[in-house]
């Protein structure tokens, strides 16, 4: 096996890291919808820090990747923006935990 | 510190930030002050109003909390363990009040006595068991203290030979008291925005 080989085994964990998932602004967002059902987008805007506008351009990006569905409903006639991650998105934040712990192992060996 | 554990900390941080408006320590606290104006009074009517102002409490969160923090629906898994914890307590509580109703025969002459004389004391060490039971669960610190306060107040009133009325009434008013000072702290906190029904 020639050393190029070899590296690029070493860094396949880091190449399977979806990109996507790993800007920050957008693994706040999963990390935050990977563990509640639903949550609206005021919620969001407060937990995760982010402005309105960042939000939403983010949750643009991922409902595009599939990762997450907005759903709009009137609860006493005032909207609420529903934001729930998919199964693929579970999926992917799950997949994406894993690809990062196994960096992380590699790295401490 | 593990993945795992980072995710249950973040999932506590949001259970703690979506319950920081007291409306939960404001509906126990009626409930328990409800129970011991029974005691008092020996009128049933006081424990259902203590347990009325339960039917309230999803639309006071959406009318008070959820326009200012947001909604957020927890995943059923947690509630399903959580139900099962406080079902389990209240089987223990039930189980109890038949075992010494139905069965005295069954007890020694001295612990008859005793249950006879310190009643309370059971149901308070499943309270505080319960209260210990949703701190660990969703990370609200502040349920450890009422179940202190719980263990306290009922065993100081035991010590002290005082009606049970009053020391139930007590733990209830200290609950009532500091989900009042969490509502108003929220409130002030956690002003109304502008844009109240822009979410988008």
């Amino acid at each position: 096996m020639s050393e190029n080989d070899s590296s690029s085994e070493e860094l396949q964990p880091i190449s399977e890291i979806d990109p996507l998932i790993h800007a920050p602004t957008r693994l706040k967002i999963m990390a935050y919808l990977s563990i509640v059902e639903s949550a609206d987008f005021t919620f969001l805007m407060n937990q995760t820090g982010l402005t309105r506008g960042n939000l939403s351009v983010n949750l643009r990006k991922l409902e595009e990747a599939g990762y997450v569905s907005i759903t709009k409903e009137f609860v006493d006639r005032i909207p609420r923006t529903l934001i729930r991650l998919t199964g693929e998105g579970r999926r992917a934040i799950q997949v994406y935990r894993d690809n990062m712990q196994a960096v992380l192992n590699d790295l401490l060996k | 510190m593990s993945q795992e554990q980072d995710f249950k900390k973040l999932q506590q941080k949001t259970y703690r930030s979506y319950h920081q408006d007291g409306l939960i320590d404001i509906i126990i606290g009626l409930a328990i002050i409800g129970f011991g104006l029974n005691i008092a009074f020996d009128n049933a009517a006081f424990l259902f109003m203590g347990w009325l102002p339960i039917v309230l409490y999803v639309p006071m969160k959406n009318r008070i909390t959820v326009p200012r923090v947001g909604y957020v629906k927890f995943q059923s898994s947690n509630k399903i363990v959580f139900g099962l914890v406080l079902a389990g307590l209240l089987v223990l509580l039930l189980g109890l009040f038949v075992f010494v109703i139905s069965g005295p025969e069954l007890l020694s002459k001295e612990m008859q006595d005793w249950l006879q004389q310190y009643y309370l004391l059971p149901i308070a060490v499943i309270a505080a068991l319960c209260f210990i039971g949703g701190a660990l669960l969703t990370g609200i610190t502040r349920l450890y203290v009422y179940a202190l306060v719980f263990l306290l107040t009922f065993s100081a009133g035991n010590w002290f030979n005082l009606h049970p009325a009053i020391y139930v009434i007590s733990t209830g008013a200290v609950i009532e008291i500091a989900g009042l000072w969490l509502l108003v702290r929220f409130l002030r906190e956690h002003p109304l925005p502008v844009e109240e029904n822009a979410h988008e």
